[in-house]
């Protein structure tokens, strides 16, 4: 019954359901299926769907925007669950993106998990200068830099990023994770970050493992 | 080109309004055109404000900033796409943008929408609040106004976006048409300044040696003129122009009425020289009545010195190069055809067929009228692509080579380098190196 119903939430997301998919989650959370199942089963894997679907231009953009709505109705309806993740302490985590898009399914995602499950996310956006993230470390003092990148060409701004937190003695401070297509774990190693994200879903995975919480 | 296009040097108000007013009426959605940083410079008469939804949120100042950055965004994310950018603004609504771009310069956009692509349903109203909450102090009052917001469906949001992307796209054709224009004006007056130039020293010279007689005489520079029109050579003719204008603008520079009334004497001319050749009649008639409409349209020196170089122009092409017409026509046809498919692969035969021509009979055209071949052509359209990429973008030389139609990357450069004398890495690294006659003033 629950495959059912994991299935009818992805379907309702493609169709931009959002009513659908929120009582389908309302419901799944009363039989006591966890936060986590519903994300890893029905969630993350839909919200992956329509962005590649998106990307090779299968669908159009407003179905992704409905989609995403459908996404973020389940989150909400899945609130004080997530809420209740036993944190190390809640963390704080700065992301930017150095070349993004704006309509990055995956990032939404990540964001909003992040943000249900009580971590306080500041979004810097996309085309962030080094000098925005030292400026924000310093503001904001969280645990974590999230960077993400899309091309090859903006690769070194990571490292120059890195750098900078370095000289302002920022660096020792927070945990850096970072990811994007270009990114590779060795170029993860050589530029001194902390952890590598392959894609949108393990960075969510490491940045809330990292606090303690992943019980598999 | 490096100087920045304001969005008032290609669109005039008069053209927008009609236009933002017409979407509006057609769809029922507001339609509005905003600058680079997002400001709205122009909305739609029957729709000066926005909804009362927008006017709460833009009541406040963090919401009016709000507001202004996410237009500013979606600008330049459409501009960047380079295709309609529907997207959900700060509040939470549903609107699109077209990105008007000149020159590859993005310099505005036309935003519209405004709307709900969904029946509200309670997470809407959850969505409202979380949305706005930080700007906006009574949310249930805000929730009364997004009751009113219009609900259209995403495949009409998507209709509606590209037919304001069509609309964007053919205005800046024709904005481009308009800067060419200015820019062709200019040339000719820099053109006519060193004619000018030429004149007093060489009149200086003619003084200082007493020898008056032996310049040419104005009437001379007239048959000069016709002569060169009626054998088709365009560019002597516009040379000898040019010296006539030299006088003219010497002689009635400060009375243009009479300024106006030479030019007038030289359509007649040129008209008389058509029939006398026995052209149509009627068509020539026909010909200088749009010409002479400009004319009298014309006020300043520049328009009218303008208006004539066009005119010549024209009686070269429509009277004295008709046989050539047809294979121009071709050749225009499959130039467009290259600076629109560079970026594939393209071969001989796909290119003849879709002039209609087979493929022997078009490279016998391109020999004799251009002397080079197609692919000399193709290959020569897509260096000065790569090159431009080279001195403006960040891609790399793979890039490069896969947008300008090579899938072998080591291919590209060796075409390059046969072509420019040197290798794209190089070419990219030190400008310096490059050919002589490339350098457009960098240092």
């Amino acid at each position: 019954m629950n495959l059912v119903m994991f299935k009818q939430i992805r379907q309702a997301m493609r169709d931009g359901m959002t009513k659908t998919a929120m009582e389908l989650t309302e419901d799944l959370l009363k039989r006591g299926v966890s936060p986590k199942e519903i994300i890893d089963k029905a969630l993350m894997p839909t919200a992956y769907e329509l962005g590649e679907k998106y990307q090779k231009r299968e669908i159009p953009i407003t179905t992704v925007l409905l989609g995403s709505r459908a996404m973020l109705s389940c989150l909400h309806a899945m609130k004080d669950e997530l809420s209740k993740i036993n944190y190390v302490g809640k963390g704080r985590v700065v992301v930017g993106t150095v070349a993004g898009d704006l309509h990055d399914l995956g990032k939404t995602l990540v964001v909003s998990i992040l943000k249900a499950s009580g971590m306080e996310v500041i979004d810097l956006g996309i085309d962030v200068p080094p000098e925005d993230f030292v400026a924000a470390v310093k503001e904001y003092q969280p645990d974590f830099v999230g960077m993400s990148c899309l091309l090859t060409t903006t690769l070194c701004s990571i490292k120059t990023t890195i750098d900078l937190l370095e000289q302002s003695a920022l660096r020792s401070k927070v945990k850096i994770i970072i990811g994007g297509t270009p990114v590779t774990e060795k170029f993860a190693k050589t530029v001194g970050a902390d952890f590598y994200a392959p894609d949108a879903y393990s960075a969510l995975k490491t940045l809330l493992g990292a606090e303690g919480i992943e019980s598999e | 080109m490096g100087e920045r296009i304001e969005l008032e040097q290609v669109l005039d108000s008069g053209v927008m309004q009609p236009i933002l007013d017409n979407i509006t009426k057609a769809t029922g959605l507001r339609s509005v055109l905003v600058n680079t940083r997002g400001d709205e410079l122009l909305a739609p008469q029957e729709f000066r404000d926005e909804c009362s939804f927008c006017q709460m949120i833009r009541s406040s100042k963090k919401g009016r900033e709000k507001c202004q950055g996410s237009y500013m965004r979606a600008g330049r994310e459409a501009a960047k796409y380079a295709e309609p950018y529907i997207f959900r603004c700060h509040a939470g609504l549903v609107s699109f943008a077209a990105p008007l771009n000149v020159f590859e310069q993005y310099i505005g956009a036309i935003i519209c929408g405004q709307v709900l692509m969904w029946e509200p349903e309670d997470f809407f109203w959850i969505e409202v609040e979380e949305m706005n909450r930080d700007h906006v102090t009574d949310v249930d009052v805000l929730i009364e106004k997004a009751k009113e917001l219009k609900v259209i469906s995403g495949e009409k949001v998507e209709a509606i976006a590209y037919l304001l992307f069509f609309i964007a796209n053919h205005l800046m054709k024709t904005g481009m048409a308009t800067l060419k224009h200015r820019r062709e004006m200019a040339e000719q007056q820099a053109m006519l300044g060193a004619e000018i130039l030429k004149k007093k020293v060489l009149e200086q010279t003619l003084k200082e040696l007493a020898k008056d007689e032996s310049r040419e005489s104005e009437a001379d520079i007239e048959k000069r003129f016709l002569r060169e029109v009626r054998l088709g050579n365009s560019f002597a003719a516009l040379e000898a122009l040019n010296e006539i204008l030299a006088e003219m603008l010497d002689e009635y520079g400060g009375r243009p009425q009479l300024f106006k009334a030479r030019v007038l004497e030289l359509l007649v001319l040129l008209w008389r020289g058509a029939v006398e050749d026995r052209k149509d009649r009627d068509e020539v008639l026909a010909f200088n009545q749009t010409y002479l409409e400009e004319v009298s349209l014309s006020t300043s020196l520049e328009e009218l010195s303008f208006v004539l170089l066009k005119t010549v122009e024209g009686y070269i092409n429509n009277f004295y190069r008709k046989r050539k017409i047809k294979n121009t026509k071709i050749i225009t046809d499959v130039l467009n055809y290259i600076c629109e498919n560079f970026d594939r692969q393209l071969t001989l035969e796909e290119i003849a067929n879709k002039v209609y021509v087979s493929p022997y009979y078009l490279s016998h055209i391109f020999k004799k009228e251009l002397g080079c071949t197609v692919m000399d052509c193709l290959t020569k359209t897509r260096m000065e692509e790569a090159k431009r990429l080279l001195k403006t973008s960040d891609y790399n030389v793979v890039e490069i080579a896969k947008q300008v139609g090579y899938s072998n990357p080591g291919h590209f450069s060796k075409v390059f380098k046969r072509s420019e004398g040197i290798p794209p890495l190089k070419f990219k690294a030190n400008p310096s190196k490059r050919k002589r006659g490339d350098e457009s003033g960098d240092v």
